[in-house]
């Protein structure tokens, strides 16, 4: 029973943080009609700016996170702005152009910090467990799963209840009756980037509580986060969610259960999921 | 059309042409050396990847070595070459093919990797460069001949530790944890065969993949038992571990193996009080008390600006003067003809203790018990507990491993 | 005595016939005859950049002609190096005629199987999933036992493949020789398809795969037999990598090795005949000149380079060389007065 609940445990943190990766590759693609390669090279910048504001400078956790935000920002701006509106209409080639930005931004977060893997750090009243009802909990990872679902909560919002929201989804739906209709949908592309890259970044030090950063942890993260949209479905926030927590939990108790399998779980999963419903569980489009 | 079918016609001939030709004409021998011409050694050590703070220890002390003779021996002077093997197989397998074709060494130090040692092997028998390990030396490179296995083989390095976790420290079972790769399987089942032939009982092994972010799975999946020894891929990881454990909340002891190489001074500081107690298997301490390591103590502290040198630097070190010792006796001459037999019949004492070899090119060197400490502000690793020399005969005895279930 | 306007004519045919045959030359030149002069080492670079030239052509069978990003294709690669490998590991079968085949057989039938699936999406999604099935085949090759040497991840100790030839050794020239000759009739192949009734349907595909429809083309039998091509050519190159490399790891079935054949083309020039290798000797060159100052700074390198061919180099250095060579045959080629 022990065994279950920490697992238990382990597997909704981690798949918060993937939702939170995810959901911001989920919007863009949806959106854009791209997938942004580097979107996991984002969540690592972020993370090692997390790591200098937290450690290095030993700061507050809190502004750490929203350092690492910006930084994911900042990087996700220089590249739209930069790069990606040059390329207008050759999907193609922009995910090319992303892959380019994962070496670039891989050996850069190198050069800058040095080769060595960063330990996970967290704030001071996040170290260790507390025990509920007799059996011990990481702090950090009862606080990633608060913090997952309240952003989950004020995504939603945000997607459903606001004017901004519509509109997003009407663009994803439907490109020429939303420019029709006089909205400046370029400017909003690049909002929904900046937005979701800024959410990457601050993933990426939440995640630092469990994952720590390293140079190649732009790829590892996108792997997880590719398979997280295949299974949830594009374009929404329940679907990133949904699809964060099944692979989150499949990942953990997969490696609890078989550990000599440990990788196949999730591509188990997404294999199921292609052959009988491609377009992901809670997909928008089919 | 018709163009470039004859044009391709015609250089299929020409090119079947060259082939059949060029057979009788290559002649690929080096050309040999002379005397006066630089000695080349080439390295391999960790820039980048998961353990990328030993590259530079490594890189320090070898380079005090050579410093103390000035890179300068039997009149030859001595070029060091030193590439990044990114502690991946494929990349550092390459770049000994570039040190052994560009650079035409004779002599490799590193690298780390067990599995990249494996990789090696064949192709350095083949072209005759003696290749040293670093922490992981591979039995099955015994039989190349041209391997300097230093300390000694993985599981040979563990055996005694097994058994004194099992005789000294009083457990009964044992988990082990694991990097899932050649050079700490060979360490976690050394150790597991040393205390099982002591009279324990090894319920659970557990082999996370190298590289493994997060712990917690497989400490959610730990069994119970008197004892959890770990053997995970370096620094870095280690701390994670341990961190992740202590966060955990589980109240078995932990012990490790190659404690030396795993607590340096960064990831100590990092861990703080959590790292104290935890008993291990170290091939050196820089607290040994003699002349040798005061020596190299004193001269490596400046080198690396850190409050204590880890196992990365002694072991380059140690390495660095056997080469030197070997390069002595043979009078400069580092074909491999020479040089082999020179390095296996040596016997110096370094900063980590006396190295014998045996005729396969084994190291006999000492074990010690250490454990992390306090000293004032800063978190250490200890004088040694204990000391086990390694016997020979633990190169086969801690073979044969059979794992549990 | 022959009038000036003879002359002038006789001197023009002169001129057309060396520059038609510039690039031939050139050509024969880089591949048959420098790289016997040069050093070894270099020599083993020149190996490598023909495999590669191999591993790229094919890609852009399914990348340039047909327009579908596949993101996991070292997967194929890696399927024809491992079935060489596991050959010599298990069986001791070091047979050329025995290893080649049969890893172009398995190469093609990991293809058939991955592109089966894949191509059930498409767009985005597509290289959402043949990304995540290299990465598949990565867990594959690191956790099968059975995929490596005992002790360690990949399979070390390969062997060049033996000829059947009694008394026949191998050194690094005549086994350049070996590969460029395999190189040579995979990439006559490969020109034969390109510009085939077939190749024709699949440029189709790339530009308006609904009208191609709408005019009774099977385009999903096209797309998946194009993929399963362009995964056989992958293995024959991962075969040979795996004699030139001597050793075989995940590695080079990741998501690393999966760049290079994408990375080349688009440098090269994607949907050209001579782009990809052009784009091959580029990239393994320019890391082999990166290694000897750099070495560190090599992935920033190559990630710069291919945004910079991406943003600027539009059509690759391929269409560049391309256009030259047609305006200097229009200005000095033509032999009419």
């Amino acid at each position: 029973m022990e065994l279950v609940l920490a697992n238990l445990v382990n597997g909704i943190s981690f798949g918060m943080i993937l939702f939170l990766i995810a959901s911001g590759l989920s919007i863009v693609m949806g959106l854009m009609g791209i997938i942004n390669l580097a979107h996991g090279a984002l969540y690592m910048v972020g993370a090692y700016a997390g790591w200098t504001i937290a450690v290095q400078w030993k700061m507050n956790f809190a502004l750490a996170v929203i350092v690492g935000g910006i930084a994911g920002a900042l990087v996700g701006l220089l590249i739209e702005r930069g790069f990606l509106r040059r390329l207008y209409k050759q999907p193609n080639e922009q995910v090319l152009l992303t892959f380019g930005f994962v070496y670039i931004l891989s050996n850069l977060v190198i050069w800058i910090w040095g080769g060595h893997r960063r330990l996970q750090f967290t704030a001071p009243i996040l170290y260790g467990s507390m025990e509920i009802a007799g059996m011990p909990f990481a702090k950090d990872r009862l606080a990633i799963i608060a913090i997952g679902a309240i952003i989950a909560i004020a995504l939603w919002y945000l997607q459903d209840k606001t004017r901004i929201g519509a509109i997003v989804r009407a663009g994803m739906d439907d490109k020429e009756m939303t420019t029709g209709l006089g909205i400046n949908l370029d400017f909003i592309f690049t909002v929904v980037f900046l937005f979701a890259a800024f959410i990457a970044g601050c993933a990426g030090v939440i995640g630092a509580q469990l994952i720590g950063a390293y140079s190649w942890l732009g790829t590892d993260i996108l792997l997880y986060s590719l398979i997280v949209v295949v299974v949830g479905g594009l374009g929404s926030v329940q679907g990133s969610l949904l699809g964060g927590l099944v692979i989150g939990l499949i990942d953990t108790f997969g490696k609890a259960l078989f550990p000599q399998f440990a990788m196949f779980t999730i591509y188990l999963a997404m294999i199921v999921i292609l052959l009988v419903k491609p377009s992901g569980l809670l997909g928008r489009k089919s | 059309m018709r163009k470039i079918f004859l044009l391709t016609l015609v250089s299929l001939i020409l090119v079947v042409f060259c082939f059949i030709g060029m057979q009788e004409l290559s002649a690929e021998k080096p050309a040999k050396e002379k005397v006066g011409e630089p000695i080349k050694i080439g390295a391999l050590f960790d820039y980048t990847g998961p353990v990328a703070d030993l590259g530079p220890k490594f890189e320090a002390g070898l380079e005090l070595a050579l410093e103390e003779v000035g890179y300068e021996v039997a009149g030859r002077p001595i070029k060091l070459i030193i590439e990044d093997s990114a502690t991946d197989v494929t990349v550092a397998f390459e770049k000994f093919k570039t040190l052994v074709e560009r650079d035409k060494i004779n002599i490799c130090i590193g690298p780390l990797m067990g599995d990249a040692h494996l990789a090696i092997a064949p192709y350095a028998a083949e072209n005759k460069v003696i290749v040293t390990s670093l922490f992981n030396g591979m039995y099955e490179n015994i039989k190349y001949k041209t391997y300097i296995i230093y300390p000694t083989t993985v599981d040979a390095q563990t055996y005694p530790f097994g058994k004194y976790c099992y005789e000294k420290l009083g457990y009964r079972t044992m988990i082990t944890i694991g990097a899932n790769y050649a050079g700490k399987i060979g360490y976690a089942n050394g150790a597991a065969k040393g205390f099982a032939d002591a009279g324990g009982t090894v319920v659970q092994q557990l082999w996370p993949p190298v590289g493994n972010p997060d712990y917690s799975p497989y400490i959610g999946a730990f069994k119970t038992a008197d004892v959890v020894l770990y053997a995970l891929e370096g620094p870095g990881p280690v701390a994670r571990f341990i961190y992740q454990y202590h966060q955990a909340g589980l109240k078995m002891p932990l012990v490790t193996i190659t404690q030396d190489g795993d607590y340096t001074p960064e990831s100590l500081a990092e861990l703080g009080d959590i790292a104290l107690g935890i008993p291990g298997q170290s091939s050196y301490t820089w607290q040994l008390d003699t002349p040798e390591n005061k020596k190299f103590v004193e001269g490596i502290t400046p080198k690396i600006g850190k409050l204590f040198p880890s196992g990365a630097e002694v072991k380059t070190y140690t390495l660095g003067k056997i080469v030197l010792a070997g390069l002595e006796k043979t009078k400069g001459d580092d074909s491999y003809e020479k040089l082999w037999p020179a390095i296996v019949s040596l016997k110096i004492k370094s900063a980590d203790g006396p190295v014998s070899f045996t005729p396969d090119g084994v190291a006999i060197t000492n074990m010690y018990i250490t454990t992390a400490e306090k000293k004032g502000d800063n978190y250490v690793l200890s004088t040694p507990i204990d000391t086990v020399r390694i016997d020979p005969e633990f190169i086969e005895a801690s073979r044969g491993w059979v794992p549990p279930k | 005595m022959t009038l000036p306007n003879e002359r002038e004519t006789s001197r023009r045919s002169g001129q057309s016939l060396l520059i038609r045959f510039t690039p031939f030359i050139a050509g024969a030149l880089v591949l048959c005859i420098l790289p016997a002069l040069v050093p070894t080492y270099v020599r083993n670079i020149w190996t490598k950049f023909v495999v590669f030239a191999l591993f790229a052509s094919s890609y852009d069978l399914i990348y340039g002609h047909t327009g579908l990003l596949s993101l996991g294709h070292a997967a194929y690669f890696g399927a024809g190096g491992y079935t060489v490998a596991a050959l010599m590991l298990h069986y001791n079968i070091d047979s050329l005629w025995v290893g080649l085949p049969l890893g172009v057989l398995v190469a093609a039938f990991i293809s058939a199987i991955f592109g089966f699936m894949a191509l059930r999406v498409s767009g985005m999604y597509f290289l959402l999933v043949t990304f995540a099935f290299g990465e598949l085949l990565y867990s594959v090759t690191w956790n099968w036992k059975w995929l490596s040497t005992p002790g360690m991840q990949g399979i070390s100790g390969l062997l060049r493949p033996n000829l059947g030839i009694p008394g026949f050794r191998w050194n690094t020239i005549n086994f350049y020789y070996f590969v460029l000759i395999i190189f040579l009739l995979c990439f006559y192949l490969v020109y034969r398809i390109m510009n085939s009734p077939f190749g024709h349907a699949l440029r189709g595909i790339r530009e308006n795969e609904p009208r191609m429809q709408s005019l009774g083309y099977n385009t999903w039998l096209y797309k998946y037999l194009a993929f399963i091509i362009t995964g056989a050519f992958a293995g024959v190159a991962g075969t040979l990598f795996a004699y030139y490399n001597r050793f075989i790891s995940p590695t080079h079935v990741g998501v690393v090795t999966s760049f290079m054949p994408m990375i080349m083309v688009i440098i090269g020039g994607s949907g050209t005949l001579l782009g990809p290798v052009i784009g091959a000797l580029i990239i393994v060159f320019v890391e082999y000149f990166s290694s000897l100052f750099t070495p560190e700074r090599w992935p920033l390198i190559l990630g710069a380079l291919f945004v910079a061919a991406i943003m600027y180099a539009r059509g690759g250095v391929g269409i560049h060389l391309t256009k030259l060579w047609r305006k200097l045959n229009y200005r000095y080629g033509s032999s009419k007065g």
